[in-house]
């Protein structure tokens, strides 16, 4: 992401400079308006931050989107501590999205510059012309977390197992549609991707699990499933872990039963053998997409998963995006934010 | 010169020394050798201080604020030290706070306290002087060639205080963490 | 002496593997499979000397458990054991006073040593 930095005030601009990491954003610091538009003319940039003087903050905001490649830059406002309501309100009316009070640490500043890209996300679900269109959605194939799905799964499912699997690529051929399966919805809710993790076990692995998970040979088929889906979960996690690496923040949702015969959507596969034959697990992962829908607070229900964080009117986080929500979080929300707000989520998973 | 002593604060003892390290890395990277030193006087700079800059920080159960007091001379060196852009005086030693806070902050969040730091705020003048800080506070002084610098390191702890174990890495399955 | 321990979670495995790795040792378990019942069951159980609570649950989950047992004033420690990482939820977990976390799947001799740490048996 390209952002422009206008401040005069070198030491503030420079620790601004600093609290951007280099690999996610693009960062050109400039000193004086003229500076500053002769960037903007260069390369369109996606955010400009710049330095609101007491007076005329609201006409340099105007000549700064004034510019041929800024009509649809996100405009953020450095005031002082103690601004005038009006100077606010003019600098809103210029075109500014955000401002930030003097002084402010380096984390507020990081965050406020990422607010954008999820504005960006919220805005193509109810299919408003995109404002500032610079993000393409996530290709999760490209994921390391993704293409080495087999091998992390079974990392961790080894040490639950208390002995290793051998993976392959592939799905076992001997697995027939009515194998025992369990699967784990994932979001990226500001993506409106979902993706869902299958373990499926065959009879001599359901064998295993009674035996080696549950210790009891005897176990009923529930009791079976409720491991199988505990495996799922296991499979959730590691993924989940392993892309919070990558700085991709997933949502997962509560495992459940399912049926293996449905993999649609692209989907990757691994076996998963255990020790001396003692049986095999299917690892699948499938990458769906879907809408998200722009609802009432008052329709929110368990599993629905927040596409953007929700705000209190001075700009606290409530609740931040990507949260999947529980029947308490629900009716607290319904209840605090009432049917006139409108929230975008992923549907329940 | 006062400072209430770190004595009986390891955390903050911790941060101390990191302070005096990172200020002897800051001026070596742009070939100024400094040496911590005693207080110049009583007074530590006394009528010599000309700048002052303050940089605030808060972390987790932690805040305080970081003071750098420089001479007229040490001030006209960096400035030149840094390649005499056109810039004033005040600018330059803010600039320098800003890059003593942020080395010192990447130490911290390597011992497990991330700190989050704001902008500074710095001020000119003959014979400034500040009042004593809550918490625990340290004075550092330094010299330059043909002039002196101080650090003042400000910190107020809250009582559940504990350095971090896994500041920013996921957690992996099978950790185990007490807070 | 003894102690009692509550495990929080939806899945019946990961309460019945808690349940193994504590009774060995001596500690008394119950079980609950969500926030909402955990409540419940703490209302009447007084002799409660440590949660062990997944995070994804329905209902309720285990931050928002936190919360509740917070705002109960409870004074009875809580540790995580789920299979998530990130370190902010560890965080938040931490502000509203958890006392540990554990990520699944988990060693059971760090469970043991975690509840010898916080509810002694013989306290």
């Amino acid at each position: 992401m390209r952002v422009i930095l206008l401040n005069d005030r070198r030491a503030e601009r420079d620790a601004m400079v600093r609290a951007l990491p280099q690999d996610t954003y693009r960062v050109e610091a400039v000193a004086d308006e003229t500076a500053a538009l002769a960037a903007i003319a260069r390369e369109a940039p996606q955010v400009v931050v710049f330095s609101a003087p007491s007076k005329g903050g609201q006409d340099l905001a105007r000549r700064l989107r004034g510019g041929e490649n800024a009509a649809e830059a996100y405009l953020l406002a450095i005031v002082e501590a103690a601004p005038a309501n009006k100077e606010l309100s003019n600098l809103i009316s210029a075109g500014v999205h955000d401002f930030m009070r003097r002084p402010f640490a380096d984390v507020e500043l990081l965050e406020r510059v990422k607010a954008p890209e999820r504005l960006l996300r919220w805005s193509r679900s109810v299919s408003k012309p995109c404002a500032f269109d610079f993000s393409t959605a996530l290709d999760v194939t490209t994921l390391r977390a993704w293409r080495n799905l087999g091998q992390l799964v079974a990392e961790d499912l080894s040490e639950m197992a208390g002995s290793p699997f051998s993976v392959s690529t592939g799905y076992p051929a001997h697995l027939g549609a009515d194998a025992a399966c369990a699967s784990i919805p994932m979001s990226l809710a500001g993506d409106q991707l979902e993706l869902r993790l299958s373990i499926v076990a065959d009879t001599p692995a359901t064998k295993w699990i009674r035996e080696t998970l549950l210790s009891d040979p005897t176990a009923q088929e529930s009791t079976m499933r409720d491991a199988l889906r505990e495996l799922a979960n296991t499979a959730g996690g590691s993924l989940k872990r392993a892309a919070l690496s990558e700085s991709i923040t997933l949502t997962t949702g509560i495992p459940r039963d399912d049926s293996t015969a449905r993999f649609p959507g692209k989907h990757l596969c691994w076996s998963l053998k255990l020790e001396g034959g003692a049986g095999c697990l299917a690892v699948v992962g499938e990458v769906r997409s879907h809408t998200n829908q722009r609802i009432s607070a008052a329709q929110l229900t368990e599993g629905m998963v927040l596409a953007h964080d929700i705000r209190s009117e001075g700009g606290v986080l409530i609740v931040p995006a990507g949260s999947r929500l529980t029947a308490t979080s629900a009716n607290r929300l319904a209840a605090m934010l009432g049917p006139r707000y409108f929230l975008e989520v992923a549907p329940a998973a | 010169m006062k400072s209430i002593s770190p004595k009986n604060h390891p955390d903050f003892e911790l941060m101390d020394h990191h302070l005096m390290d990172v200020a002897v890395e800051l001026f070596a990277a742009y070939d100024v050798p400094i040496e911590h030193c005693l207080p110049p006087s009583e007074e530590g700079l006394g009528q010599e201080t000309y700048c002052m800059s303050s940089i605030g920080y808060v972390g987790n159960g932690v805040k305080g604020v970081l003071i750098l007091a420089a001479t007229r001379a040490a001030a006209e060196a960096w400035t030149s030290a840094a390649g005499g852009l056109e810039c004033d005086l005040v600018d330059t030693v803010g600039e320098f706070s800003n890059m003593l806070l942020g080395r010192l902050k990447g130490r911290l969040l390597r011992e497990g306290i991330p700190i989050s730091l704001a902008t500074p705020m710095t001020v000119i003048g003959d014979g400034l002087r500040i009042s004593v800080a809550p918490g625990v506070s340290s004075w550092q002084f330094f010299e330059g060639p043909g002039w002196h610098l101080g650090t003042r390191l400000d910190a107020a702890f809250d009582p559940d205080f504990r350095r971090e174990a896994t500041p920013a890495a996921p957690a992996e399955a099978g950790d185990a963490i007490l807070f | 002496m003894t102690a009692r321990v509550m495990v929080i979670d939806d899945s019946m495995l990961v309460r019945r593997q808690v349940s193994a790795a504590l009774k060995t040792p001596g500690y008394l378990v119950t079980e609950a499979v969500d926030g909402v019942d955990a409540l419940e069951k703490l209302a009447g159980l007084a002799d409660t000397k440590l949660i062990v609570c997944d995070v994804n649950m329905p209902r309720m989950n285990g931050i928002e458990l936190l919360e509740r047992l917070s705002a109960q004033g409870s004074a009875v420690p809580v540790v995580m054991l789920t299979t998530e990482g990130q370190p902010e939820l560890i965080q938040r977990a931490r502000s509203l006073g958890a006392k540990g976390w554990i990520v699944k799947p988990f060693k059971p001799e760090f469970l043991v040593a975690t509840a010898a740490k916080l509810a002694p048996l013989g306290a």
